[in-house]
Order: structure tokens, then sequence, then C-alpha cells
């Protein structure tokens, strides 16, 4: 036990200075550091060159740098063949399906809007298949995307495009049906042909393949009005881009079926607060 | 030479900020949990962003009470000077980062992907 001088008080302190290599300090202890980990098996962590406090024997640590290796992958899409299959696993004699159109506006205050960041937020639509039978239901959720972002120089330019699972996406507007097998049947090919369509913002987005998906098992088909954006960065080509078939348009259609009490209107949700998600999807089966 | 410092902080400031932030566009990047058992890639500009990572991993989680670990596997690219915004404020960053090669061998091939899982 050590004897302290009078007017002396025992400070437990712990001195925490790091350096870089090249002498540029940078905090190994940060745990979000994205280019330096350290493993400690000690309590609290601290570090100094030379420093008469640091005692290497007594605690096994490991520094290292982390090298952020160049990513070259490229995520494949939702197989659909297989994501069909899976509804396979719910007997068809007496299953009840149904389809339900969805959709997710960039700006929930002003649905109609895009914001100023156009192509950044566009909003998403989507689709919700499901079939039950005998208490077993399969969910599935999905929508058709471009592979990337389709930049601001030729946003309208047609790319490759990608379906992909839509699980726990927001829902602010959505009109569901129920299909017989026949329809479902028919659903199910459709999806696959419209699947092959590349990507284009302004005549085949995810909209475009929702409302075609929807409307191929419709007697009555729902239709939208154009939809004409300004795009405040673009500098080649036209500064005006109209669009066939958006979110927000539909969002203003299914609002106007619902709020003039349409047949389908019961069918009909319109929720802006963010509280309605899809559902969960099941994935893909051989 | 104080001149063309000058001129490098103005080119460095103003690429992190609108409009010509909008224009090279948003960064989608990849995550995933260590064993690869949660995959999600982001789509920014259709809104399939870091925000519906989170809600998706946080319903795993749910689900599975083991690797419940959200790492970022895109790595930061010091040289991207227009992202150093939002490499310094943007969440997403301050995930650990985890090398995807080394998730990728300790998972194998993926046959079926599972609903948590893009890729």
């Amino acid at each position: 036990m050590a004897i302290l001088p009078k007017n002396f008080i025992a400070i437990d302190a712990e001195i925490t200075i790091a350096g870089g290599a090249n002498g540029v300090p940078f905090s190994l202890f940060d745990p979000n550091h994205p280019f330096a980990h350290q493993n400690q098996y000690r309590p609290l962590p601290y570090y100094q060159y030379e420093n008469k406090f640091n005692d290497y024997s007594q605690f096994n640590r490991e520094r290292h740098l982390i090298i952020e290796e160049e990513l070259t992958i490229t995520p494949p899409p939702l197989d659909l063949k297989k994501a069909f299959n899976c509804f396979n696993q719910v007997q068809s004699a007496g299953a009840k399906y149904s389809i339900k159109l969805c959709l997710d506006v960039p700006n929930n205050k002003n649905p109609l809007a895009l914001p100023p960041e156009t192509g950044s937020q566009t909003g998403h639509t989507f689709i919700v298949i499901t079939k039950s039978n005998a208490g077993k239901t399969i969910t599935q959720v999905f929508g058709f995307y471009a592979k990337q972002h389709p930049g601001y120089l030729f946003p309208w330019r047609a790319m490759p495009s990608i379906i992909l699972n839509n699980q726990l996406r927001e829902i602010n507007a959505s009109l569901e049906m129920s299909l017989t097998q026949d329809q479902f049947d028919k659903l199910r090919q459709k999806a696959f042909d419209l699947a092959k369509n590349k990507y284009a913002a302004d005549s085949y987005n995810c909209t475009n393949f929702g409302m075609d998906l929807f409307n191929s098992v419709r007697i009555k088909p729902i239709v939208v009005e154009k939809f004409t954006v300004f795009l405040p960065v673009n500098h080649i080509g036209p500064n005006l881009l109209e669009l066939t078939k958006t979110p927000q348009m539909l969002f203003k259609k299914l609002k106007s079926m619902k709020d003039g009490k349409d047949a389908e209107s019961p069918n009909i949700i319109i929720d802006t607060t963010g509280k309605t998600k899809a559902p969960l999807s099941h994935g893909e089966c051989n | 030479m104080k001149k063309v410092i000058i001129l490098i902080i103005i080119v460095v400031v103003l690429s992190n900020l609108p409009p010509l932030k909008w224009i090279v566009g948003p960064d989608d990047i990849l995550y995933s949990n260590a064993s690869g058992s949660f995959t999600f890639n982001e789509l920014n500009y259709a809104g399939r962003n870091y925000q519906l990572c989170i809600v998706n991993f946080e319903a795993f989680k749910s689900v599975h009470k083991e690797d419940t670990l959200l790492f970022r596997i895109t790595p930061i690219n010091i040289f991207k000077f227009w992202r150093w915004n939002e490499y310094l404020t943007n969440d997403k960053y301050k995930l650990h980062y985890k090398s995807w090669k080394e998730i990728e061998t300790k998972r194998g091939p993926l046959v079926n992907k599972t609903n948590w899982q893009a890729f």
C-alpha cells in the first residue's frame, strides 16, 4: 500500500494517446474506425509508445490495420421461378390467391411530389402475392429495379433490370384483389416475361412493371396520368422528363378511388404515416 | 501554391454539397452479417436504403438469436473525395467493415436465397 504525503490526492487515470505510423494521430480505440481495429483483453484501453505505463507483457493485444478491399460482386436478382416454386408448398385444390399492388412515395407529407434530389428518391411500386390453404400461407413480395442508379446525364436510358425482394417496405397505398387459380397461373407467366424487360425511368420503371402485372389479371385495368418532372441538374438533353407511370400518380389514382367510394375502395389502403409495411417474403425454393 | 490549395479545398467542399453531390448520386453499398445468412444491397434511388436494411435486420434479429452483428462489406474509398462528407456523417459508414471474401468462404455457394438474403 502506497503512503501518500500530506496534501496529495491519488488519481487513477487512463491515458489514451494514439499515433499512426506516419505520425498522423488516429484513434485506435474508436470501435467504428474504418481502417484500424484492436482486439484487447482488458477493461479499458490505453496506448502510448514509450510510455512508462505501457506494459505489453501484461495485456494480450492484437492491433492490425484493416485493408478495405475493392468489392466486385453484383447481387443477383430474386429468381422469380424459384420464388413461385414456393407456392407449390401450399395445396392448390381449394387454395385462395391474392395480389396486392403496393407503392411507397418518397415524401409522405406530399405524396405527389418528387424531392429536389430527383433520382435519389423516386419512390417504389411493388407486388405482394399470397396463396393460402388449410392454415398454410406463402407470400412473395417483389419489385422491379434498375440494377444501378440510372444517373443524371441520361436518366431515361434503358438499362439492365433486377427483381428484388421487397419485404418490410413501407406501403403508402395499396389495392388488393383475389385471384382464381387460372389467373394465378397467367400471372406467374406474365411475371417471368415482364422481368425480362430493361429498366427505363420514363417508359419502363417499377410502376410500369407492377401495374402491367396487376392489370394482366384484371378486366378493368388501372390507368394513371403521366408525370412530368424537372431535372434541375441535367445539362444534356431535355430538362423535362415525362414518366409514363409513377408511384405518385398511382397514389393519386388509388386515393381518388378510395375517396370516390369506388366499388374496390374496401380493398384500398391509404396510409402516409409510414406504419404500414409489406409482409415478410418467403425466399426461393427448388 | 496557396491558390492551388484553396482551389482544391473549394472543389472538395463543393463536390460534397448539392447540387454536385446529387450529380454523382448516392453510394449504394452492401451489408452482411458474419455468416452471410443476412445480406442486403442498397438501391438508394428507389428508397432501398440503409433505413430499410435496418428494418430488415431488426426483423432478422427477432427470429435469429445468433450472428446479430451487421457489417458493411463495401469498402470506403478514401480517394473518392466527393464522398468524404458522407463517410464522416452517414451512419452506414460507421458500421464495421468485413471482407466479403471471408464471409463467402465461410458460407459457401448459395443455392436458394432465404428472404433475408439479397446475394
